[in-house]
């Protein structure tokens, strides 16, 4: 909370004239807004709250007091300070239409954001050139979708949730509504606006030269009619066609680049706002001593928000946890199972030998255990426990499980946005959750690095030395099997229609190389490689077997030098 | 040892066990926030752990006596059946029923978490008293009829070895792991056991243990078998799993339980006629959430029994979790635990919240940091403020005279709690029957409306009093009892008892003269309008005499009514005077837990608000100058990911990659100072490259887009919204 609490103290408050009339008037608006959201809860379930109807009365603000009572609103206020504006009603909206140069005009646009008065040009984003009256104007019905050049007066004083917006921010927005209520993100949006600018705006020449590029005359003939939410919706699922330039990445000096320079280069970038994340970090720290707390009283923390926890995590550990028994799960580790996770807890915490036939039974055991000594506290530390192979039902049942032993401690992390999605009401009570928003803004290097990013070329580091690891392993025949296969493969590398060997031409080859002696022999050594994903095998067209190695050509000759060295 | 590999996902880090005796920490040792006041945070964290333990045992206490009712008519429905199963009586009926299996629908509401508890003491019950044999079934276990039986027998066999041979001291997993293993799971093969078993019983057994535990039921308990959640399970599983049960009815008296979370009509979209008429359903239905909740409520919150107390914030974010989320009373109960701990982990003066004994001999022996703390409280502050200016400075200076009027504080304010609730269920009782509920249904609500403010300066309260005066005789008059009854438990409010009650007395007294007056008035008032009538009369004068007849009669009011008035402002002065808000006593901050921000931020959290808010506003969370931007648009110096983040929500279903990088390019370039007019900034070099691919790559880690293989070098957009 302390992190949240932070950013309100911080901000500068600007104050601008509103005169009475307009005051007068919202205020009226407002009441009648809150008396229809009431009115509306009050038929759902029947209760009923008390309400303070002015806003303006600021003199008893505390530092938890808020003036709106409403339940939902009162659920809505942490929202609200916590997250400076942006609640539910942005976060879920439906898909809008977007053309295919916006985001080129974005960018341009956040280059000459504050202090750079630059005149807009298109040289340097070529998509931008294509720009077509007819485009112009259907860009502005997404128009709300980027508001830093919204400029929509005609909208002013016409929705009464606008206005408690900006009433309240003066308040530092601790008191301000929910924004849980039902008005829509257009509104939403727009009210952001509306947050008291300073009145002598310092920057003409950013906005007016963006401003001008709209005043496209189809713009003006279409903007009476404001299409509505509806009418976008149904535009956007129009067509399934993909409106997006043809360019591909192979226009690039270096289309991809490999893991290690990435690395390499990340190495060098020196992070900006050091400081201000030293901050972050400070106050994230100081919740340590909380945590223990609460993870000894019988809660469990799950932490969120964006940037890598693993860090925090990490220091959390070697400050608090040294002295007691303690797993790390790297939940994004693209191979752990909850195998494995029992494992080391049956094996190495709770030193037993012996197999368990189902994780269920080994639950039961590890339960019963640790029931049975109830001294022993053991801490669970998962680094991502929504990780890509934690994310099953099953997993999240048998971690719901043991979350539940009472000396069992867990604190974990999630990323994903769709994370608390996998727990179910039952889950959740097992889990008995308490949740920490720490937005660490901290690149996620570890979590990343195992992802084969569409943008990163493969060194096949990792394949190669598992391919000569299972070929040491292999009689002298086996191997010769496979050499065979590799250099067919490789003589055929530049033919696009390949498919692979058929397995009657494998065998023929296979017996003038003295290799194997019948088909079964070498179907049994197939068999071996297809176990350790060395080949795969498709069917062809006319129902033949094709072998071919999954593995890339270059990754496939270092391999064939290196056994060549040997 | 560092926790990152290529090759392992789990580390596990035991310390020595030297090391262990040295720095292993109690609880309690985390409860000072870093301060070396030691002495006092221990105390405190003992003080909320036996609070903590009171209270608990307190909701345990009323789930249990919530659950008696439908768990006494539970067992007596087994044992009923039973009997019938044992009384060979030849008559048609029973012959019809016979071939029934016995039902019992036990409908619990939509929270399951909260079953568990009520399965639990059901089936400790069942076994208790009516049969050996129970069996509970949960439908994630159950997803093949084989497996059904597999369980149903693992745990009918398994108990009766366990029961057996308690001798034999068998390590776990055996007794459960071999029946299954070993037997053909199949319902002759229970059938069988179930029949050897009840032989065995039925000649002289040595089990002592058994002879007792089926004492109640005869020679043949009945087989139990609870499906905790029916909702989940397959319907054609358990069609199979019933009607094979019907086959065997004779031999094995079964009895079923089905736990149904939403409605009995449930069992019917699940089991077809032919399947459903085998069954012989019985329903109960449990308490409903929100009645336990008002329970919960009554006995943890409205009571003077805990010193602890929540704000009205505190109070209206868990009823609304309750409310809107989940309708969960343990995610209740756990708000109210958090808030406990939370409470006395961060208000320092916390040690004084404990019962009035203790509170004052705490007080006596406050340190001089405490004394400062005191002064500091803004409702002590107020209070300085009202004293005289020499009381005010010894106030101030000397901690003697702090704890000595910090003790009589305590006291005033444990007789201010001594009062409220009272009175505050005095004036619900008078208030809940009132059409549309001014003042709220449920007593939290007006609880509520006390804790935030005057509760007589709103307008509920105005209507709710209006309503109260046109009430009728007899319903104010039982009211009046209920009230009088009320407060008779409050030792201090004898003479709000003693006023009521000579109200009370003197409506009975009016009953009797009151029909003679009443005549003698209508009888007077009849005449005029007849004359009024008798003469023409114009609309004008119609009217007039009309508003006459309404002041009049509005003028003159009867005894009656005069009393009702009178009787209600004496109630109006007993709320002022008792239903003051806590916020206005002094030293309120000790007992009352107000940080709702918090409590919501820990139970109802927003994690993707949270991700995109960061995404969206980094100023938000970095407070840089640099970051500073109004509306919805960031700084170009923006991290990243953000810049990435923004620049993708522009794009359609599908983003070209390429396009996406030199947009970024664009940006980063203008951030770092080049004319983004000049070739230069359209130039990439590789760091930018390697920083975009990081930023992409996060972007698809937290979900937000995913590769495809639709067109070369695109990623499909995940999620819509969020500017």
């Amino acid at each position: 909370m302390s992190s949240q609490k932070q950013p309100k103290e911080g901000r500068v408050l600007e104050v601008r004239f509103v005169g009475d009339e307009e005051v007068l008037q919202h205020i009226v608006d407002k009441q009648e807004g809150v008396k229809v959201g009431k009115n509306a809860v009050q038929t759902l379930v029947s209760l009923k709250t008390p309400r303070k109807s002015e806003p303006e009365d600021s003199e008893d603000e505390d530092h938890e007091v808020c003036n709106e009572q409403d339940y939902v609103e009162a659920l809505g206020t942490a929202a609200q300070d916590a997250s400076c504006g942006s609640g539910g009603g942005d976060v879920f909206t439906f898909q809008a239409v977007k053309r295919s140069n916006r985001m080129a005009q974005l960018a341009s646009e956040l280059a000459r954001t504050p202090g750079k008065s630059v005149k807009f040009s298109t040289a340097d984003s070529p998509p931008q050139e294509v720009t077509s009256p007819t485009r112009a104007s259907n860009r502005q019905p997404t128009q709300y979708k980027t508001p830093s050049k919204g400029k929509k007066n005609q909208f002013v004083s016409t929705t009464p949730h606008r206005l408690r917006k900006r009433l309240s921010a003066p308040n530092l927005r601790s008191d301000s509504d929910s924004d849980f209520s039902p008005s829509n993100s257009e509104e939403e949006l727009e009210a952001e606006e509306e947050v008291p600018k300073p009145a002598p705006e310092p920057k003409p020449a950013s906005k007016a030269p963006a401003a001008g590029l709209y005043k496209t005359p189809a713009k003006k003939t279409k903007k009476a009619p404001e299409p509505s939410l509806v009418e976008e919706y149904f535009e956007a699922h129009s067509s399934s066609k993909v409106l997006t330039s043809d360019r591909t990445l192979q226009k690039l000096q270096t289309p991809q680049l490999d893991q290690e320079t990435l690395c390499r280069l990340l190495d060098g970038t020196s992070t900006a706002f050091s400081a201000e994340l030293k901050q972050l970090n400070k106050e994230h720290e100081r919740l340590f001593h909380k945590w223990m707390l609460q993870l000894q009283v019988g809660f469990n923390i799950v932490l969120f928000g964006l940037g890598s926890k693993r860090t925090l995590l990490e220091k959390f550990r070697t400050s608090m946890l040294l002295g007691s028994i303690h797993v790390v799960i790297n939940g994004f580790f693209p191979s752990i199972t909850i195998r494995s996770i029992l494992n080391s807890i049956t094996e190495e915490v709770l030193e037993h030998e012996g197999h368990f036939r189902n994780p269920l039974d080994q639950m039961d055991f590890i339960v019963k255990t640790l029931k049975e000594d109830p001294d022993l506290q053991l801490f669970l530390l998962i680094h991502n426990i929504d990780g890509q192979m934690l994310r099953g039902d099953k997993t999240q049942q048998i971690l719901g499980q043991l979350a539940a032993i009472p000396n069992l401690h867990l604190i974990a992390s999630i990323d994903h946005i769709n994370a608390p999605l996998s727990w179910d009401q039952f889950k959740m009570s097992q889990f008995n959750w308490l949740w920490y928003e720490t937005t660490t803004y901290q690149p996620y290097i570890e979590e990343t690095s195992y992802e084969n990013s569409l943008l990163v070329k493969q060194s096949g580091a990792l394949a190669l030395s598992s391919l000569t690891h299972v070929m040491r392993s292999l009689t002298p025949n086996a191997r010769g099997i496979f050499r065979l296969l590799a250099e067919f493969q490789l003589e055929n590398k530049d033919n696009p229609s390949y498919t692979g060997l058929s397995f009657q031409d494998f065998y023929q080859r296979c017996r003038e190389a003295f290799l194997v002696n019948s088909d079964i022999t070498l179907r049994t050594q197939l068999t071996e490689f297809r176990d350790h994903k060395l080949i795969r095998t498709k069917k062809g067209a006319d129902g033949v077997e094709y072998l071919i190695i999954p593995i890339e050509t270059g990754t496939l000759s270092d391999f064939l030098e290196k056994e060549d060295k040997e | 040892m560092t926790t990152s590999s290529v090759s392992k996902g789990c580390f596990v880090f035991k310390p020595s066990s030297k090391k262990k005796k040295t720095t292993s920490l109690k609880a309690s040792d985390y409860f000072h926030d870093g301060k070396a006041d030691s002495q006092n945070s221990e105390s405190r964290f003992e003080t909320c752990q036996s609070l903590w333990q009171r209270m608990k045992a307190e909701t345990e206490r009323v789930q249990e006596d919530l659950n008696t009712n439908i768990l006494d008519s539970l067992l007596e429905f087994a044992r009923k059946s039973t009997a019938s199963f044992q009384s060979k009586t030849d008559d048609w009926a029973s012959r019809m029923r016979a071939s029934e299996i016995p039902t019992a629908a036990l409908v619990l509401g939509v929270n399951v978490p909260d079953h568990a508890m009520t399965f639990q003491s059901l089936s400790a019950l069942l076994q208790e008293s009516v049969t050996p044999y129970v069996v509970c079934l949960q439908s994630k276990e159950c997803s093949a009829l084989k497996q059904v039986l597999q369980k149903v027998l693992v745990q009918l066999m398994g108990h009766s070895v366990s029961v057996e041979d308690d001798e034999e001291d068998q390590p776990g997993p055996r007794p459960t792991g071999i029946p299954s293993r070993k037997m053909l799971c199949s319902m002759a093969t229970l059938c069988g056991w179930y029949t050897a078993v009840t032989q065995k019983s039925a000649s002289p057994s040595p089990g002592k243990k058994r002879l007792s535990s089926s004492k109640g039921c005869g020679q043949r308990p009945p087989v139990v078998v609870i499906f905790k959640d029916l909702e989940s399970f397959t319907p054609r599983v358990l069609q199979e799993f019933i009607v094979i049960s019907s086959q065997y009815i004779q031999q094995l008296p079964l009895i079923f339980i089905f736990g149904i979370a939403t409605s009995p009509i449930t069992i019917h979209g699940m089991l077809p006629h032919s399947v459903s008429s085998l069954l012989c359903i019985q329903l109960f239905q449990s308490l409903s959430c929100t009645q336990h909740l008002a329970t919960v409520i009554d006995k943890l919150v409205l009571t003077t029994t805990f010193p602890f107390k929540l704000s009205g914030k505190v109070l209206q974010v868990l009823i609304s979790i309750f409310l809107y989320h989940d309708f969960s009373v343990r995610n209740f109960i756990k708000g109210l635990q958090l808030s406990l701990l939370d409470h006395f982990y961060s208000q320092p003066l916390s040690v004084l919240c404990c019962d009035k004994q203790e509170a004052r001999s705490r007080a006596k022996e406050l340190s001089h940091e405490d004394c400062e703390n005191i002064r500091q409280l803004p409702s002590f502050m107020r209070y300085v403020e009202k004293q005289e200016p020499e009381i005010q400075v010894q106030l101030l200076t000397s901690d003697q005279r702090v704890k000595d009027v910090t003790q009589s504080l305590l006291k005033e304010l444990h007789a201010y709690h001594k009062n409220y609730y009272p009175v505050l269920r005095c004036l619900h009782a008078l208030t809940s029957s009132l059409p549309k509920y001014p003042l709220g249904k449920q007593i939290r609500e007006l609880h509520g409306i006390c804790l935030e403010k005057n509760v007589w300066e709103t307008e509920e309260y105005e209507s709710a009093f209006q309503l109260l005066r046109m009430l009728a005789k007899d319903e104010l008059v039982a009211a009046l009892r209920t009230c009088t009854e009320i407060l008779k438990c409050a030792k201090k409010l004898g003479d709000a008892v003693e006023k009521l009650e000579e109200f009370i007395e003197r409506f009975e007294l009016l009953d009797r003269c009151s029909a003679v007056v009443e005549t003698g008035q209508e009888g007077e008032e009849e005449l005029p309008p007849q004359k009024g009538l008798q003469k023409k009369t114009d609309l004008f004068q119609l009217q007039k005499s009309l508003l006459e007849r309404e002041s009049r009669r509005t003028k003159k009011l009867s005894k009656f009514e005069l009393l009702r008035l009178a009787v209600l402002d004496c109630i109006d002065s007993i709320v002022k005077k008792h239903l003051l808000p806590p916020e206005s006593q002094p030293l309120h901050e000790v007992f009352y837990y107000s940080s709702a921000g918090t409590l919501r931020r820990h139970l109802n959290a927003a994690p993707r608000t949270a991700i995109q808010t960061a995404l969206n506003n980094p100023y938000c969370y970095l407070q840089s100058e640099a970051l500073k931007s109004e509306g919805g648009a960031i700084s170009n110096a923006a991290p990243d990911i953000c810049i990435v983040y923004k620049l993708h929500l522009e794009c359609g279903r599908l983003i070209n990659l390429y396009d996406w990088l030199e947009a970024y390019a664009t940006v980063v370039a203008a951030a770092e100072g080049k004319d983004p007019d000049s070739a230069a900034a359209a130039q990439l070099d590789d760091v930018k490259h390697a920083r975009f691919i990081r930023a992409v790559s996060e972007l698809e880690f937290l979900g937000f887009i995913k590769p495809t293989k639709q067109k070369t070098d695109h990623v499909a957009r995940l999620t819509w919204g969020g500017c």
